[in-house]
């Protein structure tokens, strides 16, 4: 057995050496935080009544003033805090005028020259903050800082900042592009990171549509969902028939978000290979009070899909009395037994809840109507007596 | 016969020696990401996702047994989570107390047959599902018992999205914490497989509607201990083994999975305690074995807050449930990728280290511990080496508490004051001196548990959310 006190008092040694290194560290941190903290507020008294100044003025014309004293480096990150919570919360010409004030402030300056930092975090932090500040001027440091940086999460943080920031649609499309190509799958996100531009995609949305990058066209469904003036082409529909299921399921969203079907196109999608594209057309029917529909959900409920099943049940809850009078129909098994379980759940709730839903005449009366459908199909029930009207 | 006593006493230091200095290296590699981690809980933008309908949908699954103090809060809390798009399935898994009557009261949940459960993994006999459409995403799973492992089978049986988050009901999780994960989830949903959140103890803390309102340390000596031992494993060990992909654990508290590939590898295991170590195993062995790229993480900034166990009766019995699960996971999964090339870091690094430095260390420690005992009992020649090994072990394994701590500090500081940093380091030094070897022997009880097919839960009680919030303020 190997044994050398010799050693093993060395190792104390730099065990012990180690253990104040790190305890030194740590509490050098948690002192200068504390002292940035009461420095931070001491600073924030000073700038109340500035601030005070600001909340009256907002509304006003006038650009707002910069603070009379010239600011040291600490205050202006101080002021930087503040006044970038409230462009984040703020929209329109509030937030541009608190814009235009960070510029006058100095804040778009001292971020830019913070953005050649040596040090990583101190660039991520100016970027974040370009970001908020909707510098256009830094985008195109902003993209080669993305290009230099090696593909890990930090990345999103540049991205988002270069959508906040650019003018140029083909920035914002190259920026889409890096991230399909470099990135892992993630079209939601790289679609959510591009909303957080002003300027108008749809026509970048449109172009991936007929990219041969998968991944490119689901952010161009995904980012075209939003859209709601836009017509959508034909041949969106021909997505459906895409190997990718994913593609599948985004381009059924994105037809019953545009509602551009005709009911021969109804038809078809509830009868979809996909469950889940069967249900979001049963779910869209109901969410959208389509009663023209009604009838196509009573194979719904029959499918063997339960979530189809359940889905297309509530709809038909949805569509007023011919959708409860197939579930009637289903729940007394005219149609058969399948989906009968489901549909006589639904009718039950359907019925107890209208119970509580009356606000005026027209509800009382569906009620009642209701009643009569049930009754016609199960006979008297003394659970849903008719109320006079 | 001294000089064996005294060989073997040594051996077994130099195996704790290697233990800390494997897990030294592994808290280099949680500090090697922590710039990254700094980088995402500071920069990243949740607010925005936190309503962004592009964000994944989540099915939380809250297996409940004899919770009825607590789980009102916790379903509470889980209900005014910010997230676009979740529902909230919580499975009585057979309670003999009111867990049933107090949600059915608190939400006014109506009885419907269970006929829109489907048996995708099978479970045990579920009696009914409760539900309001008042609350649309919320549901509640009366079921026979069957175990934890086999109320989260029935949650996901019922779930309606492609990602589920195991919860316990004695847990609360912080407002961004889905949101968190589910960013991280986001930047590579092909790869994720599981992505486990920060466990933190919230003895002492302020709770009030269900949300920790004001972060303490505990004032009780054991859940004090387990604070600084929660953030070493997590922030010191968990931080780390993700870097390399060779995480074994996503803890059963809080955890979000791919429902797909839990379903897969045919759920989670019952029968036994270890579920949470048991499903990531699996996970494991299935994507390697299919040759899926694959990746299992941690996410440190999504924090869930959990109550400790307050006394030495009712850790134990935590600790022994978690001896015997682990001793049946390395059985049962474990010694299959044990050394072999195809299981990668799990093969090579983490199913070994499991093994020989977890699931067999009672033996090395308390076989050692003996050794050394005899030898003083023999003759002290060598207390001088005795010692200083001691003062070794003592001194590294604080090192590396400290180290997790430094993490604590540079990336999250929930705990600010200064004297709960001093408060910290004390109970990490005097973790070694009773605790520890508590720890040890309760592990070692496990395993005899284990042997003797002893399977039953343990002394297991829960104090309301409230009431440990009027202990603290009357203290």
């Amino acid at each position: 057995m190997f044994i050398n006190l010799q050693a093993a008092y060395w190792v104390i040694g730099i065990l012990l050496v180690l253990m104040i290194i790190l305890a030194t560290l740590t509490l050098s941190m948690k002192v200068n935080k504390k002292r940035l903290e009461k420095k931070e507020k001491k600073c924030l008294s000073e700038f109340r009544s500035y601030f005070d100044y600001l909340q009256l003025q907002l509304d006003n014309a006038d650009r707002l003033r910069p603070p009379a004293k010239p600011l040291r480096i600490f205050e202006k990150k101080v002021l930087q805090k503040t006044l970038l919570q409230w462009v984040d919360r703020l929209e329109g010409i509030h937030r541009q005028k608190l814009l235009t004030l960070c510029e006058d402030i100095g804040l778009i300056s001292y971020n830019r020259k913070r953005l050649k930092s040596p040090w990583s975090i101190i660039r991520i932090d100016a970027a974040y903050h370009l970001g908020i500040l909707r510098d256009s001027e830094s985008t195109s440091e902003l993209l080669s800082m993305l290009h230099q940086k090696k593909f890990e999460a930090s990345i999103y943080i540049i991205a988002r900042s270069i959508a906040q920031t650019s003018k140029d649609v083909n920035e914002i499309k190259s920026l889409i592009q890096y991230l399909v190509e470099n990135g892992k799958q993630n079209s939601h996100l790289i679609a959510d990171i591009s909303k957080e531009s002003y300027l108008d995609l749809r026509s970048v949305y449109v172009d991936f549509l007929y990219e041969s990058q998968l991944e490119l066209v689901k952010v161009g469904l995904i980012g075209l969902q939003d859209q709601v003036d836009y017509h959508l082409s034909e041949d969106i529909h021909s997505f459906l028939h895409s190997k990718d299921k994913e593609i599948r399921i985004l381009t059924a969203k994105l037809l019953t978000s545009s509602m551009a079907l005709t009911k021969r196109d109804v038809q078809a999608y509830l009868q979809f290979p996909d469950w889940e594209v069967r249900q979001l057309f049963a779910e869209w029917i109901g969410n959208s009070e389509l009663k023209q529909y009604a009838e196509y959900l009573r194979e719904g409920v029959q499918d063997l899909n339960w979530m189809v099943s359940r889905s297309s049940a509530k709809s038909l809850m949805q569509l007023g009395t011919r959708g409860f009078e197939i579930l009637c129909e289903l729940a007394s098994g005219n149609d058969g037994d399948r989906g009968r379980e489901v549909a006589n759940e639904f009718m039950e709730e359907e019925l107890k809840q209208s119970i509580h839903r009356f606000s005026n005449l027209a509800d009382i009366t569906e009620y009642n109507q209701k009643v009569y459908i049930y009754q016609k199909y199960f006979g008297k029930s003394h659970d849903y007596l008719i109320k006079a009207t | 016969m001294r000089e064996i006593l005294l060989a073997y006493g040594i051996f077994a230091m130099y195996y704790v020696i290697t233990i800390n200095t494997i897990y030294f290296g592994i808290i280099m590699f949680s500090f090697k990401r922590i710039t990254g981690i700094i980088k995402e809980t500071f920069y990243s933008k949740y607010e925005p996702l936190s309503g962004s309908k592009h964000v994944p949908p989540i099915s939380i699954l809250v297996p409940a047994f004899n919770e009825e103090l607590t789980v009102k809060e916790n379903v509470r809390s889980l209900l005014a989570l910010h997230y676009p798009t979740h529902e909230v399935i919580v499975v009585n898994d057979g309670s003999s107390d009111d867990t049933v009557g107090v949600l059915i009261d608190e939400f006014q949940l109506k009885y419907y047959k269970p006929t829109f459960i489907k048996d995708t993994i099978p479970t045990a006999k579920v009696k009914g599902i409760y539900y309001n459409p008042e609350f649309p995403n919320l549901y509640l799973v009366d079921k026979e018992n069957g175990g934890k492992a086999d109320a989260l089978n029935a949650g996901i049986n019922l779930s309606h999205y492609p990602l589920v988050s195991s919860i316990d009901a004695d847990s609360l999780l912080e407002s961004d914490a889905l949101i968190r994960i589910a960013r991280k989830y986001m930047e590579n949903p092909e790869e994720y497989v599981a992505i486990g959140g920060n466990v933190r103890i919230a003895n002492g803390c302020e709770i009030s509607d269900g949300m920790v309102k004001k972060v303490n340390l505990p004032k009780k000596l054991l859940p004090m201990m387990q604070t600084v031992e929660y953030i070493k494993a997590f922030l010191g060990g968990r931080i780390g083994w993700s870097d390399i992909n060779g995480l074994i654990i996503v803890s059963g508290a809080f955890g979000v999975f791919k429902k797909e590939y839990i379903i897969k590898v045919g759920g989670y295991r019952g029968g036994y305690p270890g579920e949470d170590m048991n499903i990531i195993i699996k996970l494991h062995r299935y994507m390697l074995d299919n040759k899926l790229p694959y990746k299992v993480d941690f996410c440190p900034d999504a924090v869930c807050w959990t109550q400790a166990p307050d006394t030495f009766k009712i850790l134990g019995s935590q600790r022994k449930r978690w001896g015997r699960g682990n001793l049946k996971n390395m059985l049962e999964e474990g010694m299959y990728m044990f050394m072999r090339p195809r299981y990668k870091i799990m093969g090579w690094l983490t199913i070994p280290y499991n093994i020989i430095f977890e699931t067999l260390s009672p033996y090395f420690r308390i076989t050692g511990f003996l050794a050394l005992v005899g030898y003083s009992l023999l003759d002290m020649s060598g207390w001088e080496i005795i010692a200083t090994f001691m003062l070794i072990n003592v001194l590294y394994g604080t090192l590396l508490g400290i180290g997790s701590l430094l993490i604590e500090e540079m990336a999250f500081q929930r705990y600010p004051r200064i004297r709960d940093y001093f408060k910290m380091v004390l109970y990490t030094v005097l973790m070694f001196f009773g605790y520890r070897q508590l720890g040890i022997l309760w592990r070692f009880l496990g395993h005899i548990d284990f042997m003797r097919k002893n399977n039953t839960w343990g002394t297991m009680t829960r104090t309301s959310w409230n009431d440990s919030n009027e202990n603290k303020q009357s203290a």
